[in-house]
């Protein structure tokens, strides 16, 4: 099969991600975007783009309606859903494959089988892979006490469909399971359309390890290395690595092994990733399958050579994955930082609001997935992420010092950001000597609350020479204390927004 | 270039800036000291160079509202003119409980009258599908309930006022 027009069920950096992957496989891309949206640079770069309604997810990425008929409309023959949005969505998967396209993704089945927090355990538990100790049976409120009880506190109360935190709630002790049961389930109810909730005990310092699988429609599956997600916020990640500095070269081998196991049992094909527990005890528990391409997927790019997306496009139209276990290469170390407009220094709340400026860095060894550019709104209707900023090295320590010089070209002006809070992270010893697990940023956070370094010297010196050059009315409101209206010379060409309207 | 004499603040840190051109220089004293002399100019990336007596640096300036943002070493400074009004007395911020960001209200845990111990949830906020508790920061009584379960809030918005308990 030959797939010629591929439309892309989502929006930002991933979608441009796509539309590349497909370009360079001779096949048109097809963009849709919300009213919020119309002027992202992903629009303009697809061939053909398509409005898909308000900017609610709910009315326009989320909803398969508008997806499906967009297609349609275009002629496409095949869907891609990038991450989030509808990617883990089985019925939607199905309905894809029932108007007669391809859907870029595994089969349905398998993101039931694997997707889902609580089925996810059943068919790791069943091809013998470890599971964190929980409870995923029946999960009426007396039931889930009951078992609560017997597995001990703390323990962590999880969504079953959910991801990223959300719907998760860390229980220290009987008194406070009440309310986390209430508030998992609602926000589960809210979030994910399903208030089905697995109870797990609770795996002190842990690692974040999670394997990346690559499998076709014939049986084949392979793990490309794994990935290691510790630092994390808020249950979010932050810097992802490849490969993981946290395990030795046996410990690799067991949990790949364990990846392609589960991957198997699901009968999976496309790309995924097996998310694992590393105890401190050097015991793995599987957690779930992410049926989707992962946002840290470039780190695993950088390392093996394999681009992830164009085998996404080859899988699904039936090719075999010529990829074997052996063959799989892995040259250095590679990092992601992902850059949220989010202020770290109250509590990481996210920050919509106008790129004034932003400027991405570059270099050997660097690799920036973005779509963020001057003049761009970062609106509260999504995830508040700007870019993805990726350092490739020899090893560990030319991967982590690179990332260090990105960072610090990197310009964001018009709302907060974490560039700040994560370059005195890759600086400090946990970080550099990988002693850090999944909670230590909250732990250290909570101690120690993170203060925005102080300006130096030099750029006081700037903001002298700023205001003597062009801001001559603050020069005169500044010892009156009013902050000017008038514009400057230089407001002019700062504050410029885009003003092209999208075609229907 | 003009003179100057300003006071600007960042963090909580204000320092008076007085400076004078001299030639395409700027000889800036900072907080009284010996004055230093600066050059500021345009880069080729929309950016500045600015040039002192210890050498180069890049910076990047935006004006934002209120603030003078500048970008050094992927670090963001945010100045502001220095205006001693502002410096309203501590606690004010405690007795306002605003809505940390655009969202739907889920929960609201208290009434007017209400007596609330530091640390009580007061407000359920949803945003970006993740529930945020708003929470008393000391023992308060709660004077009025602005917010209203399933009603959407802006950024600021107020959601309860309350008050300090009257010590014993």
């Amino acid at each position: 099969m030959t797939l010629r027009r591929v439309l892309i069920a989502n929006r930002g950096e991933i979608a441009r991600r796509v539309i590349r992957a497909a370009r360079v496989r001779g096949i048109e891309s097809v963009a849709v975007f919300s009213e919020a949206d119309a002027q992202s640079p992903y629009v303009l770069e697809a061939d053909i783009s398509v409005a898909i309604g308000p900017p609610e997810a709910r009315l326009s990425y989320l909803d398969p309606d508008k997806i499906l008929a967009a297609a349609k409309a275009t002629g496409a023959d095949a869907i891609h859903p990038g991450y989030g949005f509808l990617s883990e969505n089985a019925s939607f998967a199905r309905a894809v494959i029932a108007a007669g396209l391809t859907w870029i993704g595994p089969p349905p089945d398998s993101i039931e089988a694997v997707g889902d927090k609580r089925r996810a355990r059943e068919v790791a538990k069943a091809a013998g892979v470890p599971t964190v100790p929980g409870y995923e049976g029946p999960d009426d409120d007396a039931t889930l006490v009951r078992e609560a009880n017997r597995i001990g506190f703390p323990l962590l109360v999880k969504a079953s469909a959910g991801g990223g935190g959300k719907g998760m709630r860390k229980v220290l002790d009987p008194a406070g399971l009440a309310d986390a049961i209430a508030s998992a389930r609602r926000e589960a109810e809210s979030s994910f359309g399903n208030g089905r909730l697995i109870l797990e005990r609770c795996i002190e310092r842990a690692r974040h390890i999670e394997v990346q699988i690559l499998g076709d429609h014939f049986g084949h599956v392979v793990a490309l290395l794994e990935r290691d997600c510790s630092l994390q916020r808020r249950h979010q990640k932050v810097i992802e690595e490849c490969p993981s500095p946290s395990i030795d070269a046996t410990s690799r081998a067991s949990v790949l092994a364990m990846g392609v196991a589960v991957a198997k049992a699901a009968g999976y094909a496309n790309a995924g990733t097996a998310e694992f527990l590393l105890a401190p005890d050097g015991a793995f528990y599987f957690l779930e399958m992410n049926t989707r391409l992962q946002v840290e997927h470039p780190v695993t790019e950088e390392v093996t050579g394999v681009d992830l997306v164009g085998w996404q496009f080859a899988i699904a139209a039936g090719k075999k994955l010529t990829l074997t276990q052996d063959a799989i290469a892995s040259y250095g170390h590679a990092m992601e930082f992902r850059l949220y407009a989010e202020d770290p220094a109250s509590g990481f709340l996210p920050q919509p609001g106008l790129l004034r400026r932003v400027k991405l860095p570059a270099g050997p060894g660097i690799r920036v997935d973005a779509c963020a550019i001057d003049g761009m709104e970062v609106t509260g209707f999504y995830d508040p992420m700007i870019a993805k900023i990726i350092a490739h090295g020899a090893n560990r320590e030319e991967a982590r010092l690179r990332l260090i010089d990105a960072l610090r070209q990197t310009v964001v002006l018009g709302v907060r950001t974490n560039t700040a809070w994560v370059l005195d992270v890759l600086n400090s010893d946990p970080f550099i000597n990988h002693t850090l697990d999944t909670t230590w940023a909250e732990r250290e956070l909570a101690e120690r609350p993170w203060l925005q370094p102080s300006a130096p010297d030099s750029v006081w010196y700037a903001l002298a020479a700023f205001l003597s050059a062009g801001r001559s009315d603050s020069v005169r409101s500044g010892s009156q204390g009013q902050s000017p209206k008038s514009p400057s010379p230089f407001d002019a060409t700062d504050g410029f927004r885009l003003v092209r309207r999208s075609a229907e | 270039m003009k003179p100057i004499d300003v006071r600007y603040n960042e963090g909580g840190t204000t320092r008076r800036l007085a400076a004078r051109p001299r030639g395409n220089q700027l000889l800036v004293a900072m907080d009284g000291a010996a004055e230093v002399a600066v050059s500021l100019s345009r880069d080729d990336s929309g950016g500045w160079v600015l040039q002192t007596p210890e050498g180069r640096s890049r910076v990047h300036i935006v004006v934002d509202g209120q603030r003078i943002l500048i970008c050094h070493l992927g670090v963001v400074h945010e100045f502001r003119a220095d205006d001693p009004a502002r410096s309203s007395g501590p606690g004010a911020g405690d007795r306002e409980v605003r809505a940390p960001m655009t969202g739907k209200v889920v929960d609201v845990a208290v009434k007017a009258g209400d007596q609330v111990e530091a640390g009580a949830t007061l407000v359920v906020l949803e945003a970006m599908k993740m529930e945020h508790r708003m929470k008393a920061t000391a023992a308060m009584t709660v004077v009025h309930v602005h917010a209203e379960r399933g009603g959407l809030v802006e950024l600021g918005a107020l959601l309860v006022t309350l008050e300090p308990r009257d010590k014993p």
